[in-house]
């Protein structure tokens, strides 16, 4: 098994003079889901950005699966790094239907095995000729889990993704979410404040202070 | 568009800075008989130079066609013509209606004359009247004309020069511009329609324009408007009225030279000169055919044989001293 | 460790543009190095003073009337109700979609000594036979005419600044002692005056560019002067030498402009309709509220549109062979422009958007200058500049010059800054957050722009080029200089028949640009319903 499938060595990331990580270390395992908690501003989603390209490291190195993806040489740009993203703010493309936002990240448009598993177990079949400012909150970001999903990313991000979920719909989708994770050894990172998703989810978690990452 | 190389086309690319729409049917009359099809570009004659000048040798222009001997002097000047080989057009032609070197000739002629309400001015006034006379006292606030931006204009100024010396002109320029009725606005037609109206005595415009506005091409208002006025032929018992001409020549580095010369010929055929007379109420080059009876009707008259191509060697110095004289 | 330098495609395409814009300036102001020759001197000493005093004149007479004419409607109109008020909302712009040149040629024959209104005058038998009316071929004549078209610029300026004072705002003013006037000078006027002279600056560089109302008017300013230079004395030089002075003072008012527009420290976006409470007004002051409104709309659109739709139909023959020719010529430039404006638009914005670095921005504003710049100096430059093109492309047999490249050259830097504002507005309503989506989703660059912003920006893309069109097809002075063989737009027609003073011939193709240029009124008057009082 490979302990240091995404591995990351003293990032640091300015912007403006400000510090916002500093001498930051993460080895995480493949397959193993961990969360990362801490106050808000703490720059949490920020390490989520430099992981998957969409912000630049000042300094440090970032490897997956021992290859480097950005270091002080070379910078992998984030549509080439095959890692998915998923934010709590609605992000569907407006202009295309769900089915449509799902096979966005794939390079043949098919309809596959896979994506249409992902969608029975996002219980988002009926949904899918229907267009984002149609669906509810919940659904929204079922939708978006799926579209990340179904591109099978080396490393999913997760921040704070089931926020806008009720209590019962979270309890239905953990499970599959978990499931289709482990069956497809997808390292994962999550950004949480809750307290439950992440002991639940997590196999080990973090807390970001002070710039850097603490075991918890 | 982008215009390339060179296909073999039989046509013949005239550069105009006469906007006459009875020129359109010339051109066709002339693909018509002669089977070489008319390219026309039309703008100011400054504008056209600046083009040929940027094209270069690899010009497409083959005939340079505009009003004014200023335009086509300037044209010479400027290197932009060749000399005319046609023995046809030398001898249609008289040499005081032609260009140094041969390189442009007068196609029609147009003289620059007073038009005067019959009502408003005296036959004393009137009578054996000149261009200097408009200087005098008795016409102050009784005269309009068009702007000295104008050609019709420098060119009268640039005869001036030519015969009465500069010094001279300068002053009559002057008290010519302190009897103006109003500052130069419009153009030839719109004095004449200021005159008509009462708002000036007389205006200095080209004799066309009369045969224009009689024709009713202008409509009913200016029709009316023309029937109220009379011409006077200046410096009847001097050098004659100033004349000036429509005129073309050969462009330089013109593709398509022999097609080139056939235009000119054409301009110069009965046919053409009938259809200018009748069209643009010019008077013809050629003796054999009679001007249109509305300008007829007007008499005949003596004209300035001042040689045409003296306007544009006094243009720059007419221009200037127009300024000075606060000609707006 | 030092950074890899690279240059992407978007980077030295912006750069490429922005040099490319820059040039026909350049040149222009390259002259003033050619030494000055005898022509020079004589328009120094003798026509120079002239120039420089009328065109100071019109610019101070112009501004004082369209801040009077405009600052007041404005006023009225968002602090007032009264009688047809939500008409003049948006009716007041309507004279914007008149070109200063046609309405000066319709305020020509109309007020000339024999023109319809001295003849109405005389026929009422209000004045003797003798009388006429002032004449208006005059400098005062030019300023009425200019500002009657222009003031719409102030009027809408001020009002989005106008709404943007929230009664709240006042009431503090009031509750924290002030009386009415010391709260209207100490907190409106601070508010809305960099938006009056913001829009003010702009008139003034409408006025100074403007050729066809001068000349008309023969009134001898900078433009009718560097035209009557090069193509009366067929002296180049020296008219680029004049267009260098104009500039340099256009330069002068454009950062004027630019520096009040940043002195704006506010957004009327989002106004909450219920803050905007307008007082009603009762009676006398309703009716004199409406006729003040009234009366710049009646002079500035209705009677020319009327007196141009008497006219056309006063002739037969409109619909000829010439007029289909026209049109179709406009049109075709109007659209090409339009497309490679807000082609460009979009790839710099885009450019913008995704670059961490500032320099994209920083070349879009620089570029959106070209608005100022006179279509008459535009065109002179890019004259010499494809003069010298084409010299470089001599051996190839290739012209330039005399092809529609230079016309739609000059449309595009002139209606840049447009297309600019419509797409980097429209830009702002899509999240970036979707970008992220985009390319974490695996799209590269062009995926990005082309199958996500492109669908999104749809409305806006088409907003630019519908402007960009009716700028295009306004614009007189650039192509007069610019257009190539057998081809006339509708603005030279009109223009060539009212030089010969056949404006029923003109009126026309007159109300078809009219017609064309009342597309932006649309879209404008759309934002402003936008944002109605709640007594509506």
């Amino acid at each position: 098994m490979n302990n240091e499938y995404l591995k990351i060595t003293k990032l640091n990331y300015e912007i403006d003079k400000k510090t916002i990580i500093n001498d930051l270390n993460l080895a995480v395992k493949e397959g193993e889901f961990i969360s990362i908690m801490g106050p808000s501003g703490s720059g949490k989603t920020s390490l989520l950005r430099l992981i998957s390209g969409l912000a630049k490291q000042s300094k440090g190195t970032i490897k997956v699966n021992h290859k480097v993806i950005a270091d002080d040489v070379t910078f992998i740009e984030p549509e080439n790094r095959n890692l998915g993203l998923v934010v709590q703010e609605k992000v569907l493309f407006p202009h295309l239907n769900v089915i449509n936002n799902i096979k966005f990240g794939l390079s043949h448009s098919s309809i596959n095995d896979d994506l249409s598993s992902i969608v029975e177990q996002f219980k988002i079949t009926h949904l899918l000729n229907n267009y984002p400012h149609q669906l509810s909150g919940g659904e929204a970001q079922r939708v978006a889990l799926a579209r990340t999903l179904v591109t099978k990313p080396k490393i999913l991000l997760l921040d704070e993704p089931f926020n806008g979920l009720d209590e019962a719909l979270k309890k239905e989708i953990y499970p599959d979410i978990q499931a289709f994770l482990k069956e497809h050894k997808i390292t994962t990172i999550m950004v949480s404040h809750n307290i439950q998703e992440v002991e639940e989810l997590s196999d080990r978690s973090f807390k970001l202070n002070n710039f850097a990452l603490k075991a918890i | 568009m982008v215009i390339t190389g060179c296909t073999p086309v039989n046509e013949v690319n005239i550069y105009t800075s006469r906007h006459y729409d009875a020129d359109d049917i010339l051109y066709a009359e002339f693909t018509k008989k002669t089977g070489i099809k008319v390219n026309i570009i039309s703008g100011s004659g400054g504008a056209l130079m600046e083009r040929l000048k940027s094209e270069g040798s690899n010009s497409p222009g083959d005939v340079f066609f505009t009003v004014d001997a200023g335009n086509l002097a300037n044209f010479q000047k400027g290197g932009y013509l060749q000399s005319i080989k046609s023995q046809t057009i030398k001898n249609l032609v008289p040499k005081e209606l032609r260009g140094e070197n041969d390189e442009w000739v007068a196609v029609a002629k147009r003289a620059r004359v007073i038009f005067y309400n019959p009502e408003s001015v005296s036959e004393e006034e009137i009578n054996n009247i000149s261009y200097e006379d408009l200087a005098n006292s008795n016409w102050k606030n009784r005269v309009v004309i068009r702007s000295s931006s104008n050609m019709y204009n420098q060119s009268l100024v640039a005869s001036l020069i030519s015969s009465l010396g500069e010094a001279n002109t300068e002053i009559w320029a002057k008290d010519f511009v302190s009897n103006f009725a109003r500052t130069p606005q419009g153009n030839d037609r719109s004095q004449l329609m200021a005159v008509a109206n009462g708002l000036a005595d007389i205006a200095v415009a080209n004799t066309y324009y009369i045969g224009i506005m009689l024709s009713g091409k202008g409509g009913e208002e200016q029709k009316i408007a023309a029937s109220k006025l009379k011409i006077a032929f200046p410096n009847q018992e001097n050098r004659g009225a100033h004349v000036n001409i429509s005129g073309g020549g050969i462009l330089k580095h013109s593709p398509n030279r022999d097609n080139a010369e056939k235009f000119l010929e054409f301009l110069l055929s009965e046919e053409a000169q009938k259809h200018i007379v009748n069209n643009t109420f010019e008077y013809p080059v050629l003796d054999s055919i009679d001007p249109h009876p509305l300008i007829a009707e007007f008499g005949t008259f003596k004209m300035d044989k001042t040689s045409v191509s003296d306007f544009g060697k006094y243009n720059p110095s007419a221009v200037k001293l127009m300024d000075r004289a606060g000609w707006k | 460790m030092k950074k890899l330098f690279k240059l992407s495609f978007w980077e030295i395409f912006a750069a490429s543009i922005a040099a490319l814009f820059a040039i026909p300036i350049l040149l222009i102001l390259l002259s003033l190095f050619s030494g000055f020759n005898e022509n020079f001197a004589h328009i120094y000493d003798v026509v120079l003073y002239e120039y420089s005093l009328n065109s100071l004149y019109l610019v101070i007479g112009v501004s004082i009337l369209v801040i009077f004419i405009g600052v007041i409607t404005a006023w009225l109109v968002t602090n007032y109700d009264f009688i047809g008020k939500k008409i003049f909302v948006w009716a007041l712009i309507l004279p914007l979609a008149i070109p200063p040149y046609i309405l000066a040629y319709v305020f020509t024959e109309i007020f000339d000594y024999s023109g319809t209104a001295n003849n109405l005058l005389r026929s009422l038998n209000l004045v003797s036979e003798d009388y006429a009316l002032p004449n208006i071929r005059s400098l005062t004549g030019a300023i009425v005419v200019f500002s009657f078209t222009l003031y719409p610029y102030v009027y809408l300026i001020t009002r989005v600044a106008l709404m943007s004072i929230l009664k709240p705002m006042l009431d503090s003013a009031r509750v924290l002692g002030l009386s009415k006037l010391q709260t209207f000078f100490k907190v409106t006027l601070p508010i809305i005056r960099p938006a009056i002279l913001a829009g003010t600056a702009l008139v003034a560089m409408e006025t100074l560019s403007d050729f066809g109302a001068v000349q008309h008017f023969a009134l001898p300013t900078f433009t009718t002067g560097i035209f009557r230079t090069w193509l009366g004395m067929y002296d180049l030089t020296t008219a680029m030498q004049l267009a260098s002075i104009l500039l340099f003072v256009i330069c002068i008012v454009l950062y004027f402009e630019r520096y009040q527009r940043s002195k704006q420290r506010y957004s009327a976006a989002g106004v909450k309709s219920e803050k905007l409470i307008s007082t009603k007004l009762r009676g006398v002051y309703s009716y004199l509220a409406a006729i003040f409104c009234f009366l710049p709309i009646f002079f500035g659109f209705v009677v020319p549109v009327v007196e141009l739709i008497n006219w056309a139909t006063a002739i037969d023959n409109t619909f000829n062979n010439d007029f289909i020719l026209s049109s179709f010529n406009t049109l075709l430039l109007a659209f090409l422009a339009a497309l490679i404006t807000s082609g460009i638009a979009l790839i710099l914005n885009f450019n913008a958007r995704i670059d961490t670095s500032r320099s994209s921005e920083e070349i879009n504003n620089f570029i959106s200058m070209g608005y100022a710049v006179p279509g008459l100096i535009l065109a002179i430059g890019i004259t010499q500049f494809l003069t010298y093109i084409d010299y470089i492309l001599f051996s190839t047999g290739l012209i330039i010059t005399g092809s529609l490249i230079g016309l739609i050259f000059a449309y595009v830097i002139k209606s840049y800054a447009l297309s600019n504002n419509v797409i980097q507005s429209s830009y702002k309503q899509v999240s970036t957050d979707i970008d992220d989506s985009a390319r974490t989703l695996g799209s590269n660059k062009r995926k990005l722009l082309l199958d996500i912003h492109v669908p999104l920006l749809k409305t806006g893309l088409l907003t630019s080029f519908l402007l960009v069109i009716s700028e295009v097809v306004k614009e007189l002075p650039a192509t007069l200089i610019l257009r190539p063989f057998n081809f006339d737009t509708l603005a030279v027609n009109v223009y060539l028949l009212a030089s010969e003073e056949r404006m029923y011939e003109a009126a026309f193709p007159a109300l078809f640009i009219i017609l064309i240029g009342l597309i932006p009124i649309y879209f404008i008057s759309k934002m402003i319903n936008h944002s109605r009082t709640v007594d509506e």
